[in-house]
């Protein structure tokens, strides 16, 4: 009778466990919305893995719900959420996760998302203004918190001016195009968002920083320590889903298909073939912690220190944590999908496996 | 100007009607009562006048079209938004909001109105605090609690009640303090137990400027709910039509907005009065004279 | 006996005795009656100070602990030494008076604007009734509505510069004042004016001699109202679209997750708000005294 018992809990024990190894549903934080405050976005498999689906699929099987919250403050309302305990996970830029890491925030980078986001610099289509320098003691619109700021104050510095030299106003994107429109502002930066209004002929680009890498931004995914020590298997198969939609997205066969997802968000066609055109999806979009990223990443916290953006020091390469990429990527088969990239952003290696 | 306007109420002796407060016969009553209906229109002319000159305006082109929509525009959002489900979605949820965080208000503001109002220490210990707390705008809270309470309805509920208390609590220690000295002299001599005097008499004698306190409140909670939605944007919310409004440079959707706000606040308004004039209508009369 | 020995002759003796004595007495009952007050006032204020510093106290040890212990994440929470830290660093570097005199300013000039409009606008709305006929329903709807539902459209005509925020300021002094002039004149006692009118006065004599000083206390209510909405309002605009002031100091630390510096905001705009709000209470009551006596 005992040994009956004992093999009964035994057997039961496994799927105690189990039951306790999943979590009742997986909070992902998404730092931006789509046009018209719609909570859908583009750009970097992340947003293209939320469009299709593909998290929800995967877990689906286990009875795991997967939750998207789109957040209009970006990352800065993600950083809220996130030490309020409302989220498990997050996609968002450098400047804020780094402002909240300093902060005591307990998170864990576990995929790198976008790189060589440029920042592009609006004004209105009759503005006299043709340079940065011109619009000194102007009025310009920057969503303060997220990493147009950063990419912003970097761009400044590598011209020897300051942020005094401007009127800075904090302008999430939507308020800043709207603003821009209306010339209540002087100009804005932002990012891709600008090109619409660029193609209905009512603004003007007068600066992007897309040839100039160390002045672009970063995108990340994110954990939070306390997931990541409770769920670490759905942590890896989170991971595992990501790197499957990435190497789809990284395959130049289908960058039609990709950008007609990125178009969901509202941006239309014009946008992202202006900001990606120019690079290779694979190299925009790698997921690796390369050298590139984490000299980059260290190089944002330095500036982002000397701004006084950024309260404390911490250790970049203890942050960005690759043991799920790496593991992913080999259970995947999917080493040499994504090329290394070198401190200046230039791929290390030639390029010899083929995606599948 | 006319100084002898500022005191011009006319007392009418049954039967017949008067004419600048001599007694006349009913012929002139009859012109005179529809000159008292003309001089009660004369608040209409103000607004009647600024919609003539905003219709032509809007036709002659003297401003901007793309800025200020015609009248008709507006009239025209308006049906459309009132046809509109989402709409009326935001209103629910507006009112909902502002309801739990009016109750809240509401609740501990009696409470810690009362405790200010009543007792000479609980006046010496929080009133200072109170009073600090309440220079500050409550708009400037909102970082903080949304940063303490998290970007969900919690959020909005907390700053409309964190908004809207420190009229309740004002009110609730005038109420409290006009029971007259006269009333707890009567109770001491009485000797009526401590308990009974506050329910029986202090609680009874502040009703009316209770009742201000929650006419009160509920202003400041639906001006409270607009302003969280307006600054914590999720979810849906009357406030919604303001940000769209502002975002695709549309006045008619801003005008449509502030249109509802008002008529709102208006609505809770005249139930309030109704409610007040109901329950306080079996107060004696020397109650009510007492505000 | 020996007590009647003493009373026969002490009665006499201790009578002069006592007149000494009682003199004495009453020279140190002088002494401390006066030392007694001053004692007595010292140790009623002391009490006042104590328990006006309780509660804060209280909830500053509260906070304390919190911190120290971790409940909360220090995130969001900062502990108390943190932001009087960040208080002191921004005093040092100017940041704090440098945003203060920017604020300052927009609220003086909207205080001002608003403030005189208002008191115009009520006087005459106090004293014509055929004004108030055709002023006041207008009037009182304009105030159901909040100056955040006004915003929007303030931005639309004035763009985000410093004119909408003198204009939403001015707008929110504006209110409050005109209301309470409005009732502080036309509530004055009908018998002013007729005595006015008995003497022939000139009428404007009346406005300046008679109608103002009668609804004096009611405007400075309003003008304290209005001072207290002013300030009021300037956070809410500088919270909406500013690149400068205390408010935007708020949205700073929002931003940027700095809740140390979202608190010192906080706090220095509390302490502002009840100086000036002291300030003006000192006003109204040195002006009352003066009323009474002259009254």
């Amino acid at each position: 009778m005992r040994k009956l018992v004992i093999g009964v809990l035994m057997f039961l024990a496994p799927a105690a466990v189990r039951a306790a190894d999943l979590p009742k549903e997986i909070r992902i934080g998404v730092a931006g919305v789509g046009t018209g405050n719609r909570p859908v976005v583009g750009g970097a498999y992340v947003a293209t893995a939320a469009n299709n689906g593909d998290l929800e699929n995967e877990f689906k099987k286990d009875g795991v719900a997967v939750k998207y919250v789109y957040f209009a403050g970006a990352g800065p309302a993600v950083n809220e959420a996130l030490a309020n305990g409302q989220l498990d996970f997050a996609y968002q830029g450098d400047l804020p996760a780094l402002v909240a890491k300093a902060g005591g925030l307990p998170t864990k980078l576990i995929l790198a998302a976008g790189r060589f986001s440029a920042i592009y610099i609006g004004v209105p289509v009759d503005s006299p203004y043709r340079t940065l320098e011109d619009l000194k003691g102007k009025r310009v619109a920057v969503f303060k918190g997220t990493n147009l700021q950063l990419a912003f104050y970097n761009v400044l510095t590598s011209r020897g001016l300051k942020d005094s030299d401007f009127k800075t106003i904090n302008m999430s994107t939507y308020d800043g195009n709207a603003a821009l429109l209306s010339k209540d502002i002087d100009a804005q930066v932002s990012g891709n968002d600008l090109v619409p209004l660029v193609d209905r002929g009512v603004v003007r680009i007068i600066y992007d920083t897309q040839k100039e890498v160390k002045l672009t931004r970063l995108t990340h995914v994110l954990v939070t320590e306390d997931f990541e020590h409770k769920y670490p298997e759905i942590v890896q198969r989170l991971v595992n889903t990501l790197l499957k939609t990435a190497a789809w997205e990284s395959d130049e066969a289908n960058r039609g298909k990709v950008y007609q997802i990125w178009v969901k968000s509202g941006l239309g066609l014009s946008a992202w073939k202006r900001d990606y055109d120019a690079f290779k999806i694979r190299d925009r979009d790698s997921p690796l912690f390369d050298e590139y990223y984490r000299t980059h990443y260290k190089r944002l916290l330095k500036a982002g220190r000397e701004l006084k953006l950024v309260r404390k020091d911490f250790d970049i390469d203890r942050w960005l944590d690759p043991t799920y990429l790496n593991r992913g990527l080999k259970e995947l088969h999917l080493e040499g999908v994504w090329p290394e990239q070198d401190a200046e952003g230039k791929p290390k290696v030639q390029l010899t496996a083929k995606t599948h | 100007m006319s100084i002898r306007t500022v005191h011009r109420t006319v007392v009418r002796p049954a039967g017949m009607g008067t004419l600048k407060g001599f007694p006349c016969p009913p012929a002139m009553v009859r012109r005179q009562r529809s000159w008292r209906a003309l001089h009660a229109a004369r608040g209409a002319v103000l607004p009647l006048a600024f919609l003539a000159v905003w219709a032509l305006a809007t036709s002659r082109g003297w401003a901007n079209r793309e800025v200020l929509p015609t009248p008709v525009t507006v009239l025209q959002t308006i049906r459309n938004s009132l046809a509109d489900a989402w709409f009326w979605t935001g209103v629910w949820h507006s009112l909902a909001r502002m309801s739990a965080g009016f109750l809240i208000a509401s609740a501990t503001g009696l409470l810690l109105g009362v405790l200010l109002g009543a007792s000479r220490w609980g006046a010496r210990l929080g009133g200072p605090g109170f009073h600090a707390f309440r220079q500050v705008a409550p708009f400037a809270w909102i970082p903080l609690i949304s940063a303490w309470f998290g970007t969900g309805e919690s959020t909005k509920v907390v700053f409309i009640a964190v908004a809207a208390f420190p009229a309740m609590v004002i009110n609730a220690i005038e109420g409290v303090q006009a029971v007259t000295r006269q009333h707890s002299e009567l109770a001491r001599v009485l000797e009526i137990s401590r308990w009974r005097f506050i329910t029986g008499v202090v609680v009874p004698g502040a009703m009316p400027q209770i009742f201000t306190g929650i006419h009160l409140t509920l202003v400041v909670s639906w001006l409270a709910t607009v302003g969280a939605e307006y600054f914590l944007q999720i979810g849906p919310g009357v406030a919604s039509i303001l940000i769209e409004g502002r975002a695709l440079v549309r006045m008619d959707l801003v005008l449509f907005g502030i249109l509802v706000i008002g008529l709102v606040g208006f609505a809770l308004n005249l139930t309030v009065r109704h409610l007040e004039a109901l329950v306080l209508r079996w107060r004696p009369a020397s109650a009510q004279e007492s505000r | 006996m020996a007590s009647d020995a003493t009373t026969g002759f002490g009665l006499v003796g201790t009578l002069g005795r006592d007149r000494a004595e009682g003199r004495s007495r009453r020279r140190e009952a002088g002494w401390a009656r006066k030392a007694g007050w001053v004692w007595r006032m010292a140790r009623m204020g002391l009490e006042v100070v104590l328990a006006a510093a309780a509660l804060p106290l209280l909830l500053l040890s509260f906070w304390h602990l919190v911190a120290e212990h971790h409940w909360v994440s220090n995130l969001i929470l900062p502990p108390p030494s943190d932001v009087w830290r960040t208080f002191r660093e921004l005093l040092a570097d100017g940041t704090i008076a440098e945003n203060l005199a920017i604020s300052g300013t927009r609220v003086a000039k909207g205080f001002a604007a608003g403030g005189l409009l208002g008191l115009l606008l009520g006087t005459a709305l106090g004293l014509s009734t055929a004004c108030r006929a055709y002023l006041r329903p207008t009037f009182i709807s304009l105030t159901q509505v909040n100056l955040l539902g006004w915003i929007p459209l303030l931005i639309l005509m004035f763009g985000i510069d410093e004119p909408l925020k003198i204009a939403a300021i001015s707008w929110a002094t504006f209110l409050p004042v005109t209301f309470n002039t409005m009732q502080g004149i036309a509530g004055i006692a009908p018998k002013w004016f007729e005595l006015a009118r008995v003497y022939q006065v000139r009428r404007r004599d009346v406005v300046w001699r008679v109608a103002i000083p009668a609804a004096l206390p009611s405007l400075f209510t309003g003008i304290r109202s209005g001072l207290g909405a002013a300030w009021m309002s300037l956070v809410l605009v500088e919270l909406v679209a500013s690149s400068e002031g205390i408010g935007f100091m708020v949205v700073w630390g929002r931003q940027l997750f700095q809740l140390d510096l979202v608190l010192v905001a906080i706090i220095v705009i509390g302490a502002v708000g009840l100086t000036l709000d002291g300030l003006l209470r000192a006003v109204e009551w040195r002006l009352r005294r003066w009323q009474g006596a002259a009254a």
